[in-house]
């Protein structure tokens, strides 16, 4: 018994390594391929300055490139995907000037770090303020986001609902090193969005359903409240002079290290709800 | 003073528990005069069930500046 089990765990060792090692091949190749479509951008940018009295120019370039590349390699290299390389470029050489004064592109680029796969510059490129960009590429390589998660953080307009909660040095602090947990404060956001439960704007649901699709979809949920939480109860019981309460939702921060407390309240906030809130976390 | 729950109440080495009170409107004169003026842990935080639209992102983004 002892010898099967043991073995079991033999074998999953080695099924373990080989999945990292795949996983790593493919981030190595998804690297690579970032930077360079990178540099394929920068070509096709200094070609066209080159060229710049030709009106046309700009155009037959990408044309003329894609033709070359797809037959050379087949598909992925239509004019747009090309193009796309371009507004890459275009959009990242600054941040990476910035890093290193080094002629030699591809070891520049590549120690600048280009961190996240093609598909989430796809959607960090078509973000024009660069400060927001910065964020979310910050945020998404700290948090390990997939491209999914990147979409519904921009679309729930995350980096909008963390400035609106800070001063300049904040705002400044949120481009230059995403967001870090100080202080509680730090952990909260207002509003949270909450469109994962799929429970329409107008219509009339109880707290019940609202806690309920809350934790159906505990995993949007986590990605909502941000960094560091972790779930720990519902509906938690706590009893003083003979009386019971219950608090709706509990989960811990792991870098605030402290409980988090969450009460559900439709309609109008009201001062009891407050209070109420103020001893369950006196009592904790 | 006793609980079920013993063992998840706070350690001494933990930082004091946070309460957010989420909810669906509220009035910030309420927070401001419910609150003590040094509180550091309890939130009245608002919901909404769907993602923003481009026009409500406008209005937040041109409230901050």
């Amino acid at each position: 018994m002892t010898n099967k089990l043991q073995n079991t765990s033999f074998y999953k060792q080695a099924v373990d390594l080989l999945h990292s090692a795949r996983q790593q091949v493919v981030r190595q190749v998804n690297l690579a391929m970032v930077h360079t479509y990178f540099e394929i951008g920068r070509m096709i940018v200094e070609e066209e300055q080159e060229g710049k009295d030709r009106a046309e120019y700009g155009k037959q370039l990408l044309d003329g490139l894609s033709k070359a590349l797809t037959n050379e390699f087949g598909k992925g290299f239509s004019t747009t995907n090309i193009q796309q390389m371009r507004t890459f470029y275009l959009a990242y050489q600054n941040q990476q000037t910035l890093s290193a004064n080094s002629k030699s592109a591809i070891q520049q680029t590549a120690s600048a770090g280009f961190k996240l796969s093609w598909s989430h510059y796809l959607k960090l490129m078509r973000i024009d303020n660069e400060n927001e960009r910065k964020f979310y590429e910050i945020e998404s390589v700290k948090n390990n986001w997939s491209v999914r998660e990147l979409d519904r953080q921009y679309d729930s307009a995350l980096y909008t609902r963390l400035v609106l909660s800070r001063d300049k040095e904040g705002i400044k602090k949120l481009s230059e090193k995403g967001l870090i947990l100080e202080k509680p404060k730090d952990a909260i956001k207002d509003p949270y969005i909450l469109e994962f439960i799929g429970l329409p704007e107008k219509s009339s649901y109880s707290e019940n359903d609202l806690e309920q699709g809350i934790i159906d979809k505990l995993e949007h949920f986590l990605l909502e409240l941000g960094t560091g939480f972790t779930f720990v109860a519902r509906q938690k019981r706590i009893s003083f002079d003979n009386k019971h309460f219950h608090i709706d939702l509990v989960f811990y921060n792991r870098i605030l290290k402290c409980f988090v407390l969450i009460d559900l309240k439709i309609g109008e906030l009201k001062h009891q709800d407050i209070g109420q809130m103020q001893m369950y976390v006196n009592y904790l | 003073m006793l609980t079920t729950y013993d063992r998840e109440v706070k350690l001494e080495d933990e930082n004091k528990t946070i309460g957010i009170v989420l909810c669906q409107n509220k009035s910030e004169a309420v927070v401001e005069y419910t609150l003590p003026e040094n509180n550091e842990q309890i939130f009245a935080s608002k919901y909404k069930t769907v993602l923003p639209s481009k026009e409500e992102l406008k209005l937040l983004i041109n409230e901050t500046k």
